[in-house]
């Protein structure tokens, strides 16, 4: 193949250094098209050939990013012609939960789930996340209200809860080797075969977890547990994909490729589903998610997309961590407007009338010889719920 | 320990390949199932082709079978945990048509299998006990004993030996006939062996004066070169001089030592005996036991070959076969139904039959039920397990009563036709009606209960 036919933005990578990157996304690709036996055949030495590279450490080989480029380019050709419309999986209408104790109730929430949507849940502890993914994920019973899903077979809820994949926070504990587990969950959805050994090494590799195949679930890390629920998850191919706090038990690198992986994965041009999470990470839910849910107290205080998200911004808050003191900071600021200072913890929020961006309140702080070790500009952020209390 | 180590390279194949391609066989795990009965049973067959076959005391099947059922319960449970690791079912997965038929025929199997390693060490051995003497081998043998038996004392106290009421024993009286030929042979040898058993192995306890007229014995000799009476009392008599009876003496003690009991005495010292004194077998023999001991200890061993050599085992009995039946039925049913549900409902429905029986068990005692009433309540009992059952079908969430309705109500489902007709109608057993009850509970297994399973494991909380 001519080597100007390459597409630029994965020459760029490559070129770049970031290999990685792009070879994660050659593999989003791969999973996307219509692939001949032989061209699977490829794209399972091209995993081997990445594998070994990761665990070697050795230099990436030109034939090697030409391979993956030259099939890049046929797949994005092949690829083009197909591609699906977004469809709704998922309407819930006043859903309501009530637990016997009485102590926490689920007020009447409705949402729309569609195919390649991101949708986050935040909010505090105890505040209904969990009962309402598990009420999506027909894992718990609503008392009043109706879902209607368009996955499956809609009157079988056998059928449904085979298209919805829920992953609790707590993971279940799986048995054998990892590999083995990928291959059942690939067998199970009726992928067999030279196909089933094909997904599952894609999958290994575009989730970075191929040198951890053959262990057992004793010898891998909670993290690394998450990554292959979700490895396994995926090969359920499912049309809803339910998380319950996934980010909880990974770093902050990996809460990161987590989500963009996800993301990835789940605005798959050909095999799209819907996400549904719930997450503490806000910053990190506010970059990938394209839906925010913010419960509170059982409650839906906000609901909405993250294009909506300029009605949150009702004033200019930020948070920042000092070591300078207080009556300093009150002393720079005290020509703004509506300004309300608070202490929580370690951080200082500052709230003013909206007319003062939060870059220039910033530099007014710098301005007077403020020493800031950390500031988040929270005007359009979910966080200022978590701030009102 | 790495326990995959010890699982040979054409068996990981195996696995990948069912993994791979029939998941549906993998999770049952029958490959290894298959693998390491094999194995086990094999390595039983090693143990028992050299093992030497005890002719003092008969081996103790019911013991042995006790002893090895430890290693089957641990085989048991240990694929138990195995194969309800992974569950198509469970993960929404595909399933063939007939799934749940097919999953019955796999565990089946499975515990088939693992049981087998109960009975395989006392089937092999038996078998080895069996095959260890020919049938041609043993007749010599009691012809040997039966030609040789005159010469030797005997124990006249022995019931065989000091009854002489002809019309309790018919078959016993002429044996103290000494002059013609001594009651051993056919009282001990014969009783057992001559003619009937081996021959015709249905006809072990009849009478004496008819295997007299046994047609198999017309031609003196029956089909494995046993003598019969009246040929060997001819052989006898025939042996006028020293040296053919030293040679029936000897050939007595030859096989005395094949079956490892040892004649105090010499051939000749016998010999002599029996010349001088034609009364010497009736003094000798009451005045010390240990003379004629060893002829109780050949008898007893000569009796167990017997018994090995046409003896019928456990295993081939039609009851032993209807008792396993149940055995691995149940144990099938049990492990399908912890595969289809919820730990906790499979736990609570062991507790509700428990509950259910101490209740009815209190009920019956205190209110002094008949056994129509006692049935009439258990029917009543079982109809209302049915309606929880198929309550499923109308439930919004899930319930672990109705649940356990559904296990209860298929698992007393292959004895009700049976309860009804014999509570009811018959009041006999009707062992068609028990298949009945099986065949039931089969159809029903795919077509009613894996639908209404399906619905209450998909049920949301």
């Amino acid at each position: 193949m001519d080597e100007e036919t390459f597409n630029p933005e994965m020459v760029g990578r490559f070129n770049s250094g970031n290999y990685v990157q792009a070879f994660r996304k050659f593999l989003d690709l791969c999973l996307d098209t219509e692939l001949s036996k032989a061209e699977k055949r490829k794209v399972m030495d091209l995993c081997d050939g990445y594998n070994t590279i990761q665990a070697t450490g050795e230099k990436v080989r030109d034939d090697f990013i030409h391979n993956v480029l030259s099939l890049y380019s046929y797949c994005e050709a092949k690829e083009s012609a197909g591609g699906s419309d977004p469809n709704v999986l998922l309407r819930a209408n006043n859903l309501t939960k009530t637990y016997e104790s009485g102590k926490f109730k689920l007020s009447p929430f409705s949402m729309t789930v569609s195919s390649g949507e991101l949708i986050g849940v935040v909010g505090e502890n105890g505040n209904g996340k969990t009962t309402l993914l598990r009420i999506v994920a027909r894992d718990l019973s609503e008392d009043q209200g109706e879902i209607e899903f368009k996955v499956g077979t809609e009157k079988d809820l056998f059928d449904v809860k085979g298209k919805v994949a829920y992953i609790p926070q707590r993971i279940p504990r799986w048995y054998g080797k990892l590999k083995n587990n990928l291959h059942f969950a690939a067998a199970s959805r009726g992928v067999y075969g030279f196909d089933n050994e094909y997904l599952v090494c894609v999958f290994l590799t575009r989730l970075g977890l191929f040198k951890f195949k053959d262990l057992f679930w004793t010898q891998i890390s909670s993290g690394y547990r998450t990554r292959f629920e979700l490895a396994r998850i995926l090969l359920l191919r499912p049309s809803l994909l339910i998380l319950d706090e996934p980010l909880a038990n990974l770093d902050i690198n990996a809460q990161e490729t987590f989500l963009y992986d996800l993301k990835n994965l789940a605005k798959s041009k050909k095999n799209s589903f819907g996400v549904l999470f719930s997450s503490q990470q806000l910053h990190e839910v506010e970059k990938v998610a394209d839906h925010i849910v913010f419960l509170r107290d059982g409650e839906s205080i906000f609901n909405s997309t993250t294009d909506g998200k300029e009605m949150l911004l009702q004033n200019t808050e930020i948070e920042i961590e000092t070591t300078d003191e207080l009556q300093k900071i009150e002393f720079a600021l005290k020509d703004t407007n509506d300004l309300v200072i608070r202490l929580k913890g370690s951080l200082i929020l500052l709230s003013c009338s909206k007319d003062l961006e939060a870059n220039e309140l910033l530099k007014m702080l710098v301005d007077k010889g403020i020493s800031i070790s950390y500031f988040r500009d929270l005007s359009r952020s979910t966080k200022k719920f978590f701030n009102e209390n | 320990m790495n326990v995959s180590n010890f699982i040979p390279p054409f068996l990981k194949k195996i696995d990948h390949y069912l993994l791979t391609h029939y998941p549906i066989l993998w999770q049952s795990r029958i490959h290894y199932v298959f693998y390491s009965v094999l194995l086990t049973n094999c390595l039983f067959g090693v143990v028992v082709l050299f093992t030497r076959i005890n002719y003092t005391s008969e081996l103790d099947m019911l013991k042995l079978v006790w002893t090895f059922m430890i290693l089957s319960v641990t085989y048991l449970i240990i694929w138990m945990i195995h194969a309800g690791r992974f569950n198509l079912f469970k993960q929404y997965g595909k399933r063939p048509p007939g799934d749940e038929y097919l999953n019955f025929l796999l565990i089946f199997i499975n515990v088939s299998l693992i049981l087998s390693t109960m009975f395989a060490f006392p089937a092999l051995y038996s078998l080895k006990a069996k095959l260890s003497i020919s049938s041609v081998s043993l007749a010599k043998d009691i012809n040997a004993l039966n030609l040789g038996a005159a010469f030797f004392p005997n124990e006249t106290y022995h019931y065989n030996t000091s009854e002489i009421n002809g019309e309790l024993y018919p078959g016993k009286v002429h044996l103290y006939d000494y002059n013609n030929f001594t009651r051993f042979g056919y009282n001990t040898f014969y009783r057992y062996t001559f003619g009937n058993i081996i021959v015709d192995p249905e006809r072990q306890y009849e009478p004496f004066d008819q295997m007299e007229k046994d047609p198999l014995c017309r031609n003196k000799i029956s089909r494995h070169g046993m003598y019969c009476d009246q040929y060997t009392k001819e052989l006898f008599n025939r042996s006028s001089n020293k040296q053919e009876q030293l040679k029936l003496i000897n050939d007595f003690i030859k096989v005395a030592e094949k079956y490892e009991v040892k004649v105090p005495h010499s051939a000749e010292h016998y010999l002599n005996a029996f010349n001088r004194d034609e009364d010497y077998l009736y003094r000798f023999s009451n005045n010390n036991y240990e003379q004629f001991r060893f002829i109780r200890d050949l008898e007893d061993r000569l009796s167990l070959a017997v018994e090995y050599k046409t003896g019928k085992n456990f295993l081939w009995n039609a009851d032993f076969y209807h008792f396993m039946w149940y055995v691995i039925f149940y144990i099938t049913l049990i492990f399908m139904i912890y595969k289809n549900v919820r730990r906790r409902d499979f736990i609570l429905t062991i507790v509700s039959a428990v509950v259910i029986m101490v209740v009815t068990g209190i009920l019956i005692a205190i209110s002094g039920f008949n056994e129509d009433q006692t049935a009439n309540m258990y029917m009543l009992i079982y109809v209302g397990l049915g309606f929880g059952a198929i309550k499923i079908l109308f439930n919004r969430k899930h319930s672990w009563l109705n649940g356990a309705c559904l296990n209860l109500t298929l698992l007393c489902l292959p004895f009700m036709p049976l309860f009804y007709y014999v509570m009811y109608h018959n009041k006999q057993y009707d062992e068609q009606l028990e298949i009945f009850g099986f065949v039931l509970t089969f159809v029903f297994l795919q077509i009613l209960f894996k639908r209404l399973y399906t619905i209450l494991w998909s049920l949301p909380e």
